[in-house]
């Protein structure tokens, strides 16, 4: 059974003519990482909080269709009950905070379940060790970088040691240092703690990195559901979606239409290096 | 921050207990002397903490503008006990305004310095437990704690809107006061919009957190404040100095200088 | 005529009311219709340096000079009318319920009459690809629209030079695809002087025409694009990967310059062309 199933969903805000989202479905197996990809306004923000409740039961507005997370209908459960299954991380860090320094913060949420005190300093330790925060406990939000912010984040949704985080353009504010930590730690949580993944970013050569599948959404709409390497490829849908197509795949592209061999479309700087490199050795290039 | 004190180390409930008696017993007493006492003493901790500069200063600074501004007002303008010195047309200095003003004076940089000292022995979460031990509902110190954490963050967005219109020629100074109220519509609004959806995200991440107001699980906290034999000493000490206090002047009127005024 | 730069920045160090020194020794001159980017982690002091451009900061030591007017010596008012300077978020700037009222704002505080008013906000819509649309009302607009809006009401002043502030970062591609192309035709077509803070290498290299990369407080390298992306301890010391395109050439041999996708592939096609003479 996928770990979060959406049927069919249709979402208008409140007060908006043209709604956000029109009839998506969607499946999300446990342990993956889904990118969800698409420009501005697409409605991925909004996917997003329906996964987690926060549409319908905090945002106004006419919602139909069936999301389930962990079996757990998102019409029945509010957000509160479905954050310990589902955590989520905002674009914008300096908004999420609540307290004033890092461990308070970590804490609040815990708070919030009911945990006693030594549960809560386990965990604690547990999240500052796997964001590597351990230096920044009793540090107040405000002084750190972007990216030690979107840790602090991550680190208080993973108190609650969801099974599945939503990342909504967790980079976007993010220096390349930055989008850099994230990513890597997205990556860690998936392949070491076996979380999963749905991470909406707009830089397509950073998720290429992680993703395993994803969705592009355009106008509210699924205008694609599959692999990267799908995607990235078919050069007319990514520019339909003003989605950036990664320069080595572009330039593979490029080859295959000069009359190259290539089985495989490289998506990541690494693939794109050996695909190169192994054509280069084929034909001798640089000799003579 | 100067280490670790004696007074660092006490319960926040004992610093908040702290906090309250100190600021009611200066309102409480009227007469200058004991007032001019009560302000040594806690001046006496301020020193004891040896409180950075950068904060002592705004303190400083506060005391001595308001200072001025509340003695001229109540020297001048209090009208107790006899006429004692002309200064000007019908205008006299009471005899009873000079050991009122001096009151009303320590009574201020008493309250000023007490809230000096609470706020450098206290660590703005210790002070949420504190408030909440004082059976303070949770939703209250949770929404005193987004004001302290927020204040800064809409400080600086001010700021940066100020200078975002700046950069578009807005000159603030050189406008007359009526027109001025129009552009400042130009910090106002986007210092809303952007606050408004600061609120939002906000309240999306707290709620994806688990935060329930009503209802449902019962909270549990981190921080639990212990309190010791120090605590208690204390928190007995000064509690029993305020109501004596207020028993003395009630119904004896003790400490009073001009009856029937603060 | 001796071709003065527009913007001379001599000597300049910059320390914060707190403390904190932000700015450590920088030389900068930038010229006429050049088209630059400034690059370097947050941090580094990319903001603090273009603010002391149109004077919302002001030296600490050393001179920032703008078409021949020292800094110290001019308002605020007066330098926006040189450099006009679009902030990050346009939400920072945008409060007027139409756009033309928030373009025309610019020009009203600098005393222009109603009469001129029109005429400049047509022109700054006309530049920004926003025609016809003066009656929308901008607090309404998507986000990359809204940036528009931003951007216009600062052109609309006729600054000499133009600065964007991060106008990339949370914009989607075919956004800054938009803007970016705005900007090479207001470069190319009407020599405005462009310079861009960006992340984005992708960014600085197929649109900009000479890159600075700050690091701490100081300068570490001033150059065109290529000859900046073939540094790598300028790039590691700024924390600043280069293109994949321009990597992969290096990395196979194939040299230095490469900065876009299509040069890449024309450098491997020809690496593979068989020789003349065999």
């Amino acid at each position: 059974m996928p770990i979060i199933h959406v049927e069919d969903v249709s979402f208008r805000y409140e007060g908006s003519e043209r709604p956000a989202l029109s009839n998506v479905s969607l499946d999300v197996n446990e342990g993956e990482i889904l990118g969800i990809l698409g420009p501005s306004e697409a409605g991925k923000t909004t996917l997003c909080m329906s996964l987690n409740g926060l549409i319908p039961h905090d945002i106004e507005g006419e919602f139909r269709g069936n999301i389930e997370i962990e079996g757990k209908n998102t019409r029945k459960n509010e957000p509160q009950t479905l954050a310990t299954t589902i955590g989520m991380i905002f674009q914008e860090p300096e908004s999420q905070f609540v307290m004033t320094t890092v461990e308070d913060e970590i804490a609040f949420g815990m708070e919030n379940i009911g945990l006693t005190p030594r549960e809560m300093e386990e965990r604690l330790n547990w999240v500052l060790k796997v964001t590597h925060m351990e230096p920044y406990r009793k540090k107040p939000p405000r002084r750190l970088s972007g990216g030690q912010k979107q840790r602090v984040a991550i680190a208080s949704a993973l108190a609650l040691r969801p099974k599945i985080l939503v990342m909504d353009e967790p980079t976007s504010e993010l220096d390349p240092l930055g989008k850099y930590e994230i990513i890597t730690i997205a990556k860690e949580l998936n392949r070491e703690h076996k979380i999963t993944i749905v991470l909406v970013e707009h830089e397509t050569e950073l998720a290429a990195d992680i993703i395993d599948r994803l969705i592009v959404l355009n106008q509210g709409q699924i205008e694609f559901q599959g692999t990267p390497v799908e995607l990235f490829g078919n050069i007319e849908l990514m520019q339909k979606a003003g989605l950036f197509v990664p320069e080595v795949t572009e330039v593979a592209r490029g080859l295959a239409n000069s009359g190259f061999e290539i089985s495989k479309l490289p998506i990541t700087y690494a693939q794109g290096s050996s695909l190169l490199k192994a054509l280069m050795k084929e034909r001798g290039f640089g000799h003579g | 921050m100067a280490g670790r004190s004696l007074l660092h180390k006490l319960s926040p409930t004992t610093k908040v207990v702290f906090l309250l008696t100190t600021s009611l017993l200066a309102l409480e007493i009227q007469d200058p002397k004991l007032n001019g006492l009560l302000l040594v003493a806690l001046l006496a901790c301020a020193v004891y903490l040896r409180i950075p500069r950068r904060v002592s200063l705004i303190f400083i600074r506060s005391g001595i503008i308001v200072g001025i501004a509340l003695s001229i007002s109540w020297l001048f303008f209090s009208q107790v006990g006899q006429p004692l010195y002309h200064i000007w047309d019908g205008f006299y200095i009471y005899s009873l305004a000079i050991p009122l003003t001096l009151s009303m004076l320590f009574r201020l940089w008493a309250l000023l310095t007490s809230t000096m000292v609470f706020v450098v022995i206290t660590q703005e979460s210790e002070f949420i437990a504190g408030l909440r031990k004082l059976k303070v509902p949770y939703v209250l110190c949770l929404v005193f704690a987004l004001v302290l954490r927020f204040i800064p963050l809409l400080v600086e967005e001010y700021d940066m809107i100020r200078e975002a219109q700046m950069a578009r020629a807005l000159e603030l100074e050189k406008i007359p006061l009526i027109p001025r109220m129009k552009h400042f519509m130009a910090i106002i609004v986007p210092w809303l919009v952007i606050s408004l959806k600061r609120v939002a995200t906000l309240s999306a991440a707290i709620d994806s957190r688990g935060f329930q107001v009503t209802g449902g699980r019962k909270r549990t906290f981190f921080h639990e404040p212990r309190i010791s034999v120090a605590d208690s000493v204390v928190v007995v000490a000064l509690i029993g100095l305020f109501v004596t206090v207020v028993v003395l002047r009630t119904w004896f009127g003790y400490f009073v200088i001009v009856p029937g005024r603060l | 005529m001796v071709d003065e730069p527009q913007i001379s920045v001599r000597d300049l160090r910059f320390r914060f009311p707190d403390g904190t020194e932000a700015i450590k020794g920088v030389n900068l001159e930038v010229r006429n219709g050049e088209f630059l980017a400034i690059i370097g982690q947050n941090g580094c002091g990319k903001t603090t340096l273009v603010k002391q451009f149109n004077g919302l900061l002001r030296p600490t030591e050393g001179d920032v000079v703008v078409e021949g007017i020292n800094t110290k010596e001019a308002t605020i008012a007066r330098l926006s009318r040189m450099v006009g300077y679009a902030f990050q978020n346009p939400d920072h700037q945008i409060f007027s319920t139409s756009i033309f009222d928030e373009i025309a704002f610019g020009l009203r505080n600098l005393g222009f009459p109603e009469s001129e008013t029109a005429g400049g906000v047509k022109k700054a819509l006309a530049s920004m690809r926003l025609e016809g649309r003066e009656k929308d009302n901008p607090l309404f607009l998507a986000k990359g629209e809204r940036q528009r809006v931003a951007i216009a009401s600062v052109l609309v002043m006729s600054p000499h030079v133009l600065v964007l502030d991060e106008p990339t970062t949370g914009q989607d591609w075919r956004n800054i695809v938009t803007l970016m192309d705005l900007m090479r035709e207001l470069n190319q077509q009407k020599e405005q002087t462009v310079i861009v803070i960006t992340h984005n290498m992708h960014v600085v290299a197929r649109w900009t025409k000479r890159v600075v990369v700050m690091a701490e407080g100081r300068i570490i390298s001033d150059g065109t694009p290529a000859e900046t992306f073939a540094k790598t301890e300028v790039l590691t010391r700024a924390f600043i990967t280069a293109p994949q395109c321009t990597r992969l050439a290096e990395e196979l041999g194939l040299g230095a310059g490469v900065l876009t996708p299509q040069q890449l592939l024309d450098r491997v096609l020809q690496a593979n062309s068989p020789p003349i003479c065999s």
